[in-house]
Protein backbone atom coordinates (compact mmCIF):
# COMPACT_ATOMS: atom_id res chain seq x y z
CA UNK A 1 0.00 0.00 0.00
CA UNK A 2 0.88 3.67 -0.60
CA UNK A 3 -0.33 6.97 0.37
CA UNK A 4 0.51 10.02 -1.34
CA UNK A 5 0.97 12.56 1.53
CA UNK A 6 3.26 15.43 1.33
CA UNK A 7 6.52 14.53 -0.96
CA UNK A 8 5.83 11.30 0.46
CA UNK A 9 5.70 7.93 -2.33
CA UNK A 10 5.10 5.39 0.47
CA UNK A 11 4.38 6.74 4.15
CA UNK A 12 4.12 3.11 5.01
CA UNK A 13 6.29 3.25 8.62
CA UNK A 14 8.11 -0.04 9.31
CA UNK A 15 7.42 -1.64 12.34
CA UNK A 16 10.90 -0.91 13.96
CA UNK A 17 12.86 2.21 13.35
CA UNK A 18 16.33 1.78 12.71
CA UNK A 19 19.08 4.05 12.01
CA UNK A 20 18.18 4.25 8.51
CA UNK A 21 14.46 5.11 8.47
CA UNK A 22 15.52 7.60 11.37
CA UNK A 23 17.94 9.12 8.79
CA UNK A 24 15.10 8.89 5.65
CA UNK A 25 12.89 11.10 8.73
CA UNK A 26 15.78 13.41 8.52
CA UNK A 27 15.50 13.76 4.94
CA UNK A 28 11.62 14.16 5.19
CA UNK A 29 12.05 17.15 7.90
CA UNK A 30 14.41 18.64 5.76
CA UNK A 31 12.59 18.93 2.64
CA UNK A 32 9.33 19.94 4.67
CA UNK A 33 11.27 23.26 5.56
CA UNK A 34 12.50 23.22 1.78
CA UNK A 35 13.34 27.03 2.41
CA UNK A 36 15.37 26.90 -0.88
CA UNK A 37 11.60 26.51 -2.60
CA UNK A 38 10.29 29.31 -4.47
CA UNK A 39 8.04 31.21 -2.27
CA UNK A 40 4.98 31.08 -4.79
CA UNK A 41 1.45 29.67 -4.07
CA UNK A 42 2.17 25.75 -3.89
CA UNK A 43 0.42 23.52 -6.67
CA UNK A 44 -0.10 20.96 -4.09
CA UNK A 45 -3.90 21.35 -2.53
CA UNK A 46 -2.78 19.85 0.90
CA UNK A 47 0.14 22.26 1.10
CA UNK A 48 -1.70 24.41 0.15
CA UNK A 49 -3.91 24.07 3.00
CA UNK A 50 -0.77 23.83 5.36
CA UNK A 51 0.00 27.59 3.83
CA UNK A 52 -2.73 29.08 3.34
CA UNK A 53 -2.51 32.32 1.03
CA UNK A 54 -3.36 35.25 2.88
CA UNK A 55 -5.74 37.16 0.10
CA UNK A 56 -8.62 35.40 -2.01
CA UNK A 57 -8.30 38.23 -4.77
CA UNK A 58 -5.57 40.32 -4.25
CA UNK A 59 -1.98 38.34 -5.80
CA UNK A 60 0.28 41.40 -5.31
CA UNK A 61 -1.49 41.15 -1.05
CA UNK A 62 -0.76 37.44 -0.85
CA UNK A 63 2.48 36.71 -2.75
CA UNK A 64 4.36 39.46 -0.14
CA UNK A 65 2.54 37.86 2.79
CA UNK A 66 3.94 34.21 1.85
CA UNK A 67 7.79 35.88 1.24
CA UNK A 68 7.67 37.48 4.34
CA UNK A 69 5.69 34.78 6.50
CA UNK A 70 6.60 31.37 4.89
CA UNK A 71 10.04 30.81 5.69
CA UNK A 72 8.52 31.10 9.83
CA UNK A 73 5.52 29.36 9.35
CA UNK A 74 7.51 25.85 7.73
CA UNK A 75 9.91 26.40 10.82
CA UNK A 76 7.11 26.38 13.54
CA UNK A 77 5.20 23.68 11.41
CA UNK A 78 8.36 21.67 10.74
CA UNK A 79 9.45 22.03 14.72
CA UNK A 80 5.95 20.63 15.71
CA UNK A 81 6.00 17.86 13.88
CA UNK A 82 9.28 16.69 14.46
CA UNK A 83 8.66 16.91 18.60
CA UNK A 84 5.52 15.15 17.99
CA UNK A 85 7.45 12.55 15.78
CA UNK A 86 9.95 12.40 18.35
CA UNK A 87 7.48 11.83 21.77
CA UNK A 88 6.07 8.96 19.39
CA UNK A 89 9.25 7.52 18.61
CA UNK A 90 9.64 6.61 21.86
CA UNK A 91 9.82 3.33 23.75
CA UNK A 92 6.51 2.60 25.49
CA UNK A 93 2.85 2.16 25.26
CA UNK A 94 1.79 5.75 26.11
CA UNK A 95 2.31 9.00 24.84
CA UNK A 96 1.82 11.67 27.31
CA UNK A 97 1.44 15.09 26.15
CA UNK A 98 2.30 18.08 28.79
CA UNK A 99 -0.02 20.50 29.57
CA UNK A 100 1.93 23.40 28.65
CA UNK A 101 2.70 21.19 25.01
CA UNK A 102 -1.03 20.71 24.09
CA UNK A 103 -1.89 23.19 22.07
CA UNK A 104 1.09 22.97 19.78
CA UNK A 105 0.29 19.35 19.74
CA UNK A 106 -3.20 19.93 18.88
CA UNK A 107 -1.45 22.58 15.83
CA UNK A 108 0.54 19.73 14.53
CA UNK A 109 -2.50 17.19 14.32
CA UNK A 110 -4.68 20.10 12.97
CA UNK A 111 -1.77 19.69 10.16
CA UNK A 112 -1.91 16.60 9.71
CA UNK A 113 -5.46 16.41 9.05
CA UNK A 114 -5.30 19.05 6.68
CA UNK A 115 -3.06 17.47 4.46
CA UNK A 116 -5.49 14.14 4.58
CA UNK A 117 -8.12 16.31 4.80
CA UNK A 118 -6.95 16.96 1.28
CA UNK A 119 -6.33 13.85 -0.32
CA UNK A 120 -9.67 12.62 1.17
CA UNK A 121 -11.04 15.65 -1.21
CA UNK A 122 -13.03 16.75 2.02
CA UNK A 123 -14.42 20.11 1.83
CA UNK A 124 -18.11 20.34 3.18
CA UNK A 125 -20.09 18.51 5.91
CA UNK A 126 -21.54 16.13 3.51
CA UNK A 127 -18.60 15.06 2.31
CA UNK A 128 -17.32 13.95 5.94
CA UNK A 129 -20.52 12.71 6.24
CA UNK A 130 -19.89 10.40 2.46
CA UNK A 131 -16.62 9.27 4.07
CA UNK A 132 -18.14 7.82 7.16
CA UNK A 133 -20.74 5.95 5.81
CA UNK A 134 -17.69 4.63 3.12
CA UNK A 135 -15.70 3.64 6.53
CA UNK A 136 -18.59 1.99 8.16
CA UNK A 137 -19.93 0.08 4.96
CA UNK A 138 -16.01 -1.10 4.42
CA UNK A 139 -16.18 -2.00 7.93
CA UNK A 140 -19.25 -3.50 8.57
CA UNK A 141 -18.09 -5.79 5.75
CA UNK A 142 -14.94 -7.06 7.18
CA UNK A 143 -16.76 -7.81 10.47
CA UNK A 144 -19.23 -9.66 8.77
CA UNK A 145 -16.43 -11.39 6.52
CA UNK A 146 -18.43 -10.50 3.31
CA UNK A 147 -16.47 -10.58 0.12
CA UNK A 148 -18.69 -8.64 -2.48
CA UNK A 149 -17.39 -5.48 -3.97
CA UNK A 150 -18.74 -2.50 -2.14
CA UNK A 151 -17.16 -0.26 -4.46
CA UNK A 152 -14.90 1.28 -1.87
CA UNK A 153 -11.49 2.39 -2.08
CA UNK A 154 -9.54 0.51 0.31
CA UNK A 155 -6.57 3.06 0.22
CA UNK A 156 -9.63 6.18 0.66
CA UNK A 157 -11.02 4.10 3.77
CA UNK A 158 -7.63 3.64 5.34
CA UNK A 159 -6.73 7.40 5.36
CA UNK A 160 -10.33 7.85 6.83
CA UNK A 161 -9.92 5.95 9.35
CA UNK A 162 -6.38 7.75 10.18
CA UNK A 163 -8.07 11.03 9.63
CA UNK A 164 -11.06 9.60 12.07
CA UNK A 165 -8.42 8.09 14.67
CA UNK A 166 -6.55 11.67 14.55
CA UNK A 167 -9.43 13.97 15.03
CA UNK A 168 -10.71 11.73 18.05
CA UNK A 169 -7.11 12.20 19.45
CA UNK A 170 -6.84 15.90 18.84
CA UNK A 171 -10.41 16.17 20.29
CA UNK A 172 -9.60 14.38 23.21
CA UNK A 173 -6.52 16.00 24.15
CA UNK A 174 -8.65 19.66 23.75
CA UNK A 175 -11.32 18.41 26.00
CA UNK A 176 -8.34 17.81 28.51
CA UNK A 177 -7.20 21.21 27.53
CA UNK A 178 -10.23 23.36 28.42
CA UNK A 179 -11.74 21.19 31.12
CA UNK A 180 -8.39 22.04 33.08
CA UNK A 181 -8.11 25.39 32.57
CA UNK A 182 -12.06 25.31 33.92
CA UNK A 183 -10.24 23.46 37.04
CA UNK A 184 -7.76 26.51 37.18
CA UNK A 185 -10.48 29.24 37.21
CA UNK A 186 -11.76 27.59 40.05
CA UNK B 1 -14.32 24.81 7.76
CA UNK B 2 -14.80 21.32 8.26
CA UNK B 3 -11.20 19.82 8.89
CA UNK B 4 -10.65 21.53 12.23
CA UNK B 5 -12.48 20.31 14.71
CA UNK B 6 -14.96 22.65 16.72
CA UNK B 7 -13.06 22.75 20.63
CA UNK B 8 -9.82 23.52 18.52
CA UNK B 9 -11.00 26.33 16.87
CA UNK B 10 -12.79 27.75 19.97
CA UNK B 11 -9.58 27.00 22.19
CA UNK B 12 -7.62 28.88 19.37
CA UNK B 13 -9.61 31.88 19.35
CA UNK B 14 -9.92 32.04 23.17
CA UNK B 15 -6.10 32.14 23.15
CA UNK B 16 -4.73 34.14 20.44
CA UNK B 17 -7.80 36.75 20.81
CA UNK B 18 -8.30 37.02 24.65
CA UNK B 19 -11.86 35.90 24.35
CA UNK B 20 -14.22 34.83 26.87
CA UNK B 21 -15.05 30.89 26.00
CA UNK B 22 -18.79 32.01 25.28
CA UNK B 23 -17.52 35.04 22.87
CA UNK B 24 -15.20 32.26 21.15
CA UNK B 25 -17.61 29.89 20.52
CA UNK B 26 -20.05 32.36 18.94
CA UNK B 27 -17.30 33.27 16.37
CA UNK B 28 -16.57 29.60 16.14
CA UNK B 29 -20.18 28.88 15.00
CA UNK B 30 -19.90 31.72 12.74
CA UNK B 31 -17.17 30.40 11.10
CA UNK B 32 -18.57 26.94 10.75
CA UNK B 33 -21.79 28.06 9.50
CA UNK B 34 -21.03 31.16 7.43
CA UNK B 35 -17.59 30.11 6.33
CA UNK B 36 -15.97 33.29 7.92
CA UNK B 37 -16.09 35.68 10.79
CA UNK B 38 -14.10 38.66 10.88
CA UNK B 39 -11.68 38.29 13.96
CA UNK B 40 -9.51 41.44 14.25
CA UNK B 41 -9.17 45.14 12.65
CA UNK B 42 -6.67 47.59 12.51
CA UNK B 43 -3.17 48.75 10.68
CA UNK B 44 -1.83 46.46 8.07
CA UNK B 45 0.85 45.47 9.87
CA UNK B 46 -0.87 44.35 13.41
CA UNK B 47 -3.80 42.43 10.78
CA UNK B 48 -0.46 40.69 8.92
CA UNK B 49 0.74 39.02 12.48
CA UNK B 50 -3.19 37.78 13.55
CA UNK B 51 -3.20 36.30 9.64
CA UNK B 52 0.00 34.62 10.16
CA UNK B 53 -0.87 33.64 13.59
CA UNK B 54 -3.78 32.01 12.54
CA UNK B 55 -1.94 29.68 9.43
CA UNK B 56 0.73 28.78 12.11
CA UNK B 57 -2.55 27.38 14.00
CA UNK B 58 -3.80 26.09 10.71
CA UNK B 59 -6.84 28.12 10.37
CA UNK B 60 -7.25 29.80 6.98
CA UNK B 61 -7.47 33.76 7.61
CA UNK B 62 -7.18 36.62 4.80
CA UNK B 63 -6.51 39.71 4.68
CA UNK B 64 -8.95 42.11 3.35
CA UNK B 65 -9.17 46.02 3.33
CA UNK B 66 -12.19 47.71 5.65
CA UNK B 67 -15.55 48.36 3.42
CA UNK B 68 -14.97 45.50 1.15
Amino acid sequence: MSARLLGADDFAAPAELDRDARDHVDDVFRALAGLEESLAEPSDPAVRRVLPSASRDDHEIADEFRRLTEPDLRSLKVARLRTMWEQLSDEGAEWHVRLDEALATASALTDVRLVLAARLRLETDEDAERLHAEIDLASHAMDTDAHEDLGVDPERVWLGMLYQALTWLQESLLHCLMTGEEEQDV
Amino acid sequence: MTPSTSWYVTHVFQTYFALTRDQAEVKMREVHEQGRAVMSTGGRERMEVDVQAMHGYGLWATLQRSGE
